[in-house]
């Protein structure tokens, strides 16, 4: 690689080069590693460049990230063990049970109709397990508590990916291949806690997890967010 | 010949290529550096003066802008920036026309800064490499490794794909990675260390307050624990090895799903565990010390010199 050909790959990608420039160029790419690396990062540059400057994307990637998103959660990547029932006991003290269903309310639009998808939340019948919670342990109220934070996190999730589903991209597609991929592997973590809660629902351990996995997902939304605002 | 031009933040100066410019900062100015691509080379130096030099094709040139207290340095080709307009002074001969749309080039920066400078940098395709006591440091790259060493002040890293090393540093550490791995070595400071997908090492830190967590990774931490410390360690998949002094003094908590715990420590742990947590005190039990590793082996060993 030398200064000469460098500094002419601007030019090669943009086009700009006369016909006997770029053959030689061209020729020299054929022959030169170094080269031919960095006319792919300038690609890729360019590429980027084009969403940060503002014009309008089309299409949205953040919508393929969604449409990703949407494909992996399909109901038929469920373990089915996922959809079991919580047992949590009987006898709630009042003070919680008040404090549990303002919560249950709060989040009552967005579970309603919510499939039992991993970052997603809870599944209809585990929603039925906290509404009928009485007198538990306090193993049994880390899990309660730890499976409502479960609630706020996926409630988050969706009002995230909403947001950014109607903003305009500045993430280039290498961006948007990591973050659909890291998605994809707390996705994945999100189903493994979900079949441990569900082989194991007294575990106040497991229901924390399931819950540090949700904001773990909820956290790589937003650091992505704040990558493309900045 | 750097000019002082006093036009509003749509007016930037522009360095003709082959830049190699240095000029004087106010004591307490921060330098704003954004790259498209390529590399970001910081040093520092006793003098109140920014030298920067810069690699780049002859269709770049790179701008300076100082308002308010920023030193605002960018490739001239930065679109997202606020210059509107550039103008241009080489050998007294002075132009000025409009940013053009032409591609953004790869550039190398080398960059000298007075020692304590805060500093925000970073691009899109750009590895950051800072060594010496800068003051408080943010680095943000979506592709791109970043090389810290004997830093000081506060650290923000926030990096999708790369890894992250740092080295010598004190003062409180927040690393945010996606897809990489994250060393932390003889290091003094809070530390919160959080990637996707990626191992995080730390070595030889000294700290009250540690937080590390990965879900698809290994976890080692190895140093002291201090009295009231808060040190926790959460993987999901992945292994957890905690290397301790053997007069180390906490109540421990550890949990995992799918995996196995030994001890160089004497334990009383129970024989299954598998789902649930299991919680001891090691010495004067002043620590607090929290391992999880849902689908991983936890290791707590001592710490040999």
């Amino acid at each position: 690689m030398s200064d000469h050909w460098t500094e002419k790959l601007s030019a090669y990608l943009d086009g700009e080069l006369t016909p006997a420039d770029r053959r030689a160029l061209e020729r020299h790419l054929e022959g030169c590693a170094a080269c031919r690396a960095d006319t792919e990062r300038l690609g890729r540059v360019k590429e980027w460049a084009a969403t940060y400057a503002g014009t309008a994307p089309s299409p949205s990637v953040w919508r393929g990230v969604r449409d990703e998103i949407r494909r992996r959660e399909g109901p038929a990547a469920l373990p089915i063990a996922a959809r079991r029932r919580f047992r949590i006991g009987t006898g709630l003290p009042l003070a919680l049970a008040a404090s549990l269903a303002l919560v249950i309310v709060g989040v009552g639009g967005w579970l309603a109709g919510r499939a039992t998808a991993p970052g997603s939340g809870l599944g209809a019948e585990e929603r039925g397990a906290l509404g009928s919670a009485g007198a538990m342990t306090i193993a049994a109220r880390q899990t309660n508590a730890a499976l409502l934070a479960a609630e706020r996190y996926g409630a988050a999730i969706a009002q995230l990916e909403q947001a950014v589903l109607h903003d305009r991209s500045r993430l280039d597609s290498a961006t948007v291949r990591v973050v659909v991929e890291k998605l994809g592997v707390i996705d994945r973590a999100i189903a493994e806690a979900r079949a441990a809660m569900a082989q194991d629902p007294e575990s106040a351990y497991l229901a924390e997890h399931f819950a540090t996995m949700m904001r773990r997902k909820l956290n790589l939304l937003r650091s992505a967010s704040a990558v493309r605002r900045s | 010949m750097l000019l002082t031009i006093a036009a509003g933040a749509a007016i930037a100066l522009a360095i003709p290529q082959g830049t190699d410019t240095t000029f004087a900062v106010a004591a307490n100015a921060r330098l704003d550096l954004q790259n498209y691509a390529g590399e970001i080379v910081i040093e520092t130096w006793a003098r109140s003066e920014v030298r920067i030099v810069a690699d780049h094709s002859r269709r770049e040139s790179i701008t300076v802008e100082q308002q308010e207290g920023i030193v605002r340095v960018r490739p001239a080709s930065w679109k997202g920036g606020d210059a509107d307009f550039e103008i241009e002074i080489e050998e007294g001969r002075v132009q000025w026309s409009r940013s053009g749309a032409r591609s953004p080039s790869l550039v190398e920066f080398t960059v000298t800064v007075p020692e304590g400078m805060p500093l925000d940098v970073g691009g899109p395709f750009t590895d950051v490499t800072i060594t010496g006591p800068v003051g408080e440091t943010s680095v943000q790259s979506n592709e791109g490794d970043v090389t810290l060493t004997a830093v000081r002040g506060p650290l923000t890293v926030r990096c999708v794909e790369g890894d992250v090393t740092i080295t010598d540093v004190q003062g409180r550490m927040r690393i945010h990675a996606i897809d990489g791995d994250v060393w932390i070595e003889n290091a003094s400071g809070d530390v919160v260390a959080e990637t996707t997908d990626g191992d995080i090492h730390l070595i030889g830190v000294t700290s009250s307050n540690v937080e590390a967590t990965s879900v698809d990774g290994d976890l080692q931490f190895a140093g002291p624990l201090a009295a009231q410390g808060l040190y926790t360690f959460a993987t999901h998949d992945g292994d957890v090895t905690v290397m301790l002094p053997r007069d180390a003094g906490a109540r421990v908590m550890v949990a995992t799903y799918d995996g196995e715990v030994s001890s160089d420590f004497a334990l009383d742990m129970p024989e299954d565990f598998s789902g649930r947590r299991a919680r001891f005190t090691l010495g004067d039990g002043a620590a607090q010390l929290e391992i999880e590793a849902f689908d991983g082996d936890i290791e707590i060993r001592y710490l040999e010199n």
